[in-house]
């Protein structure tokens, strides 16, 4: 290519060409030119690859929500793999969707966002300490959060967006109304499992030849009985001794984390100025506002309606006490230095021209031991506590590691209790602690299980681990007869008695059928009808299952009858006979009748709509999971 | 590069003769070195103001877009008409113009209007390039045709294409053709076709179900 580059490019046509191409160099550096290769990826969609480090984390995250929600979902692990690689699918093609069409949100609408966090705000407003901690935790810089807030907030438009403007028609809610709202006239009768349970025997042999032919299925899995030694922060906090001399100088070291942050009370007057033509405009009705103030001794309230005619927006807000950092940086340096109660002269900002005047401050305090105690006091336990912590931890791990076939040992030199679970199988027990993926998969593991040695130390939480051992080992096996027999009687008796009322309301169905009165046949069957007009499809007063059998019934023709038969849960068998259907027509609906399911039809739309949209997308979309970097 | 090149390299020349070489050469090409930087920094200011002017326009869109949205969430219908007018006039090429025609048509719809909602979603329709926003859009469109009685263009909608993953909606709207037209077989036909396709969806298919037992 050099070479042809020397060919085509000679005298000045060459210069020229050398001269544009160290512009990028000079602007973009040449780091651009290499990105991060290293990197292990988790999956790839649409040549956009999803980092290994990235889906741990949002694993990570989205097991913790489910602990919350079902803690059996959130151990397993294949569950919660499929969430994350759904979620972080998801968010990369939707981003493509957004980058498409071109939706970007404004850095006042991120500021909002930023603000309106719950964790970042306290009794006062926005709690800068607290973000700048959050930051600081979860290694972000501010400007990277705001990008990942740009993109969040850009695709909850994208999806907001979308589905708050989903059509639903009146005439389709109509149609719907009415069909919601249609009752029909019925009679109902039950054959009672009760009625025919005496009698019914099941036999020694009918028994035992289910158990043989289903015994698969009476099985209890392998289950294993743990010792092991826990060791959590909070228990080697308990233990820690509190010298005063230390305590002071823990406190003098670290007094400027409990001093009262300094906040301000600010009210202010924003000028608004749109664009560079109103300017000059903005910047004199500042002026006057300034001197209707100060000299005129006017509130912000009169100064403002003073210019309630004006082409400029005038707007007073009261923000409350502020942090510093709060605010735009000019504005936040001039609420910072300004006298109490001294109105600032007119400040330029990208929205105009702001005066600020600040009526009151609080905090800004050192404060000494005794106010603060309790809290130094449990601030210095836990750090003890944390240095104490990863003593043991090491003498723990060494331990139980030398000593391979003992947990006692261990127990003896650092003071820890053995304990005991009961039966636990690979899906977990009662055993809160215990009932941990790390815990179940070490403790069913070849080195452990099968070895007999101790496991290695478990991290269960940050601040809490266990090590355990093999006590007792049962393996999978089939139950026995003795084990199983009565819940097998029970299960034959109910499908026997079943039987019995699924024939006799069979028998009555097809007499009413071929055309005999149904009064007549019930006198035969000795069983009673109930007889029920305008049934809703919201009935509450009729069981579930027969309220289902009236309406997914045959609609009968004028001036006859349908009937059906409902086999129930509880082995009862019912009989629905539909005697007429009230139609509504959706011409006679008002308003109201159907702005009660507007919202319910409208969200069963958009949601549908959403999934819709989200598996199309997949399913046009080159999706690679690399598995083999996932286990 | 040229034979110029190699005589600058030359190592039998001194060090004077060097520096004469050197003046010659910028007397020769300065000018257009001077030139090409010039050039290419202009390109590059002129390329990044635009840009950023590109992004600031999209942020005053998205602002006036969210006002919009946030007004038609609280059904303020009479605000949210304006800002979202305000962004299809003055935004017209920015993805948030398609998106406020949605607002206006989901609007027109409350209010009735059904020719203008048309108009808006035809627009979008013609703007939005990715295929499953199509989908949805199309959908919308043969809602409004049947409401607007024109049970015909609904169907060419929904029989016309490849529906992808949105088949069972393109089905029941089908069947709302039908019923609406009194062809109660093929919107039987229509719905089941409907309850097949959302069963791998994990969909609730009450409604269907009950636009089956409705007809007749």
């Amino acid at each position: 290519m050099l070479q042809i580059i020397r060919n085509i490019f000679t005298g000045w046509i060459a210069v020229l060409f050398i001269a544009l191409l160290i512009i990028p160099f000079a602007f973009w550096g040449i780091t651009s030119y290499f990105g991060n290769s290293a990197n292990i990826e988790a999956a790839s969609v649409n040549g956009v690859d999803i980092s290994l480090a990235e889906y741990q984390e949002s694993y990570q995250n989205i097991r913790r929500q489910f602990q919350n929600i079902s803690p059996i979902l959130a151990q397993e692990n294949e569950f919660v793999k499929q969430q994350t690689l759904d979620k972080l699918i998801d968010r990369i093609l939707l981003l493509d969707i957004k980058n498409d069409l071109g939706l970007r949100v404004s850095n006042e609408q991120i500021r909002q966002a930023i603000l309106e966090i719950p964790n970042f705000r306290n009794p006062e407003g926005f709690d800068t300490v607290a973000y700048n901690n959050f930051l600081l935790r979860s290694g972000f810089t501010a400007p990277m959060f705001e990008a990942e807030m740009r993109e969040d907030l850009s695709l909850e438009q994208l999806q907001t967006g979308l589905l708050q403007t989903t059509i639903v028609t009146p005439v389709e809610l109509r149609r719907i109304a009415a069909i919601e709202q249609e009752t029909r006239d019925i009679r109902y009768a039950t054959i009672e499992y009760g009625d025919f349970r005496d009698g019914v025997e099941v036999s020694p042999e009918e028994i035992q030849a289910d158990y043989n032919e289903n015994s698969g299925s009476y099985i209890s899995p392998e289950q294993v009985k743990l010792a092991y030694i826990q060791l959590s922060l909070d228990d080697v906090a308990q233990d820690i001794t509190v010298d005063e001399e230390d305590l002071v100088t823990y406190f003098e070291s670290f007094r400027d984390r409990y001093s009262i942050t300094e906040r301000r009370k600010v009210r202010q007057i924003l000028v608004y100025s749109e664009g560079e033509e109103e300017l000059a405009m903005a910047e004199s009705v500042a002026n006057q506002i300034y001197d209707e103030v100060i000299n005129s001794g006017m509130s912000f309230e009169e100064a403002r309606n003073q210019h309630d005619g004006d082409e400029i927006s005038v707007e007073v807000s009261d923000f409350g006490f502020l942090n510093q950092g709060v605010l735009d940086t000019e504005v936040d340096e001039a609420v910072f230095n300004a006298e109490i109660g001294v109105l600032s002269e007119p400040i330029q900002t990208d929205y105009g021209f702001q005066l600020v005047i600040v009526d009151e401050l609080t905090g800004g305090v050192r404060p000494e031991l005794s106010d603060v105690r309790g809290e130094v006091d449990t601030d210095y336990r836990r750090n003890e506590a944390e240095k104490r912590f990863f003593e043991i931890y090491d003498e723990l791990a060494v331990l139980t590691y030398e000593n391979p076939d003992t947990l006692e040992i261990a127990s003896e030199v650092l003071g820890l209790d053995v304990q005991q679970s009961d039966y636990i199988s690979r899906a977990g027990g009662s055993n809160l602690l215990l009932n941990n993926q790390k815990v179940l998969s070490a403790a069913f593991s070849d080195d452990v299980l099968i070895e007999g040695n101790n496991s290695e130390l478990i991290e269960v939480s940050t601040d809490q681990i266990v090590v355990i051992r093999v006590i007792e080992h049962q393996p999978q096996r089939t139950m026995s007869l003795s084990e199983v027999e009565d819940s097998i009687r029970e299960k034959l008796l109910f499908d026997k008695v079943s039987d019995i009322t699924a024939t006799r309301a069979n028998e009555i169905i097809e007499k009413i059928r071929q055309g005999n009165d149904a009064d007549v046949v019930a006198g035969e069957y000795s069983v009673i009808w109930t007889n029920k007009d305008e049934v809703s499809r919201t009935d509450i007063a009729l069981d579930g299952q027969i309220l289902e059998g009236v309406f997914t019934a045959e609609t009968p023709a004028e001036g006859e009858n349908t009937v059906t038969g409902v086999p129930l849960l509880s082995g009862d068998y019912g009989i629905v006979l539909i005697r007429n259907v009230n139609d509504i027509d959706p011409e006679s609906l008002t308003d109201e009748d159907v702005a009660d399911i507007f919202t319910r039809v409208m969200q069963n739309n958009a949601s549908r709509a959403w999934s819709n949209i989200l598996s199309d997308l997949k399913a046009n979309a080159e999706i690679e999971i690399f598995e083999d970097n996932l286990n | 590069m040229s034979l110029l090149g190699r005589r600058l390299l030359d190592v039998y020349q001194t060090e004077d003769e060097q520096l004469e070489t050197l003046k010659k050469w910028w007397e020769e090409n300065g000018k257009s070195a001077l030139f090409g930087i010039v050039l290419g920094l202009g390109a590059i200011f002129v390329w990044r103001a635009w840009q950023a002017n590109t992004i600031a326009n999209l942020e005053s869109a998205s602002n006036t877009y969210q006002s919009a949205l946030v007004a038609t969430g609280f059904n303020n219908r009479e605000e949210a008409r304006k800002q979202a007018m305000e962004v299809v006039t003055n935004y017209e090429n920015t993805g948030y113009a398609i998106y406020a025609r949605l607002i206006l048509a989901y609007i027109d719809n409350l209010e009735s209007k059904y020719d203008s909602a048309e108009e808006h979603l035809k627009v979008a329709l013609e703007k939005t390039d990715n295929e499953s926003i199509r989908h949805e859009i199309n959908l919308r469109l043969a809602r409004i045709y049947i409401a607007n009685k024109k049970a015909d263009q609904a169907l060419t909608i929904v029989t016309s294409g490849d529906p992808g993953n949105f088949a069972a909606q393109y089905n029941e709207i089908k069947g709302d053709v039908y019923a609406e037209q009194g062809k109660v077989d093929e919107a039987r036909q229509a719905y089941q076709q409907a309850i097949t396709d959302s069963e791998s969806l994990a969909f609730d298919p009450r409604i269907l179900n009950f636009k089956i037992e409705n007809l007749r």
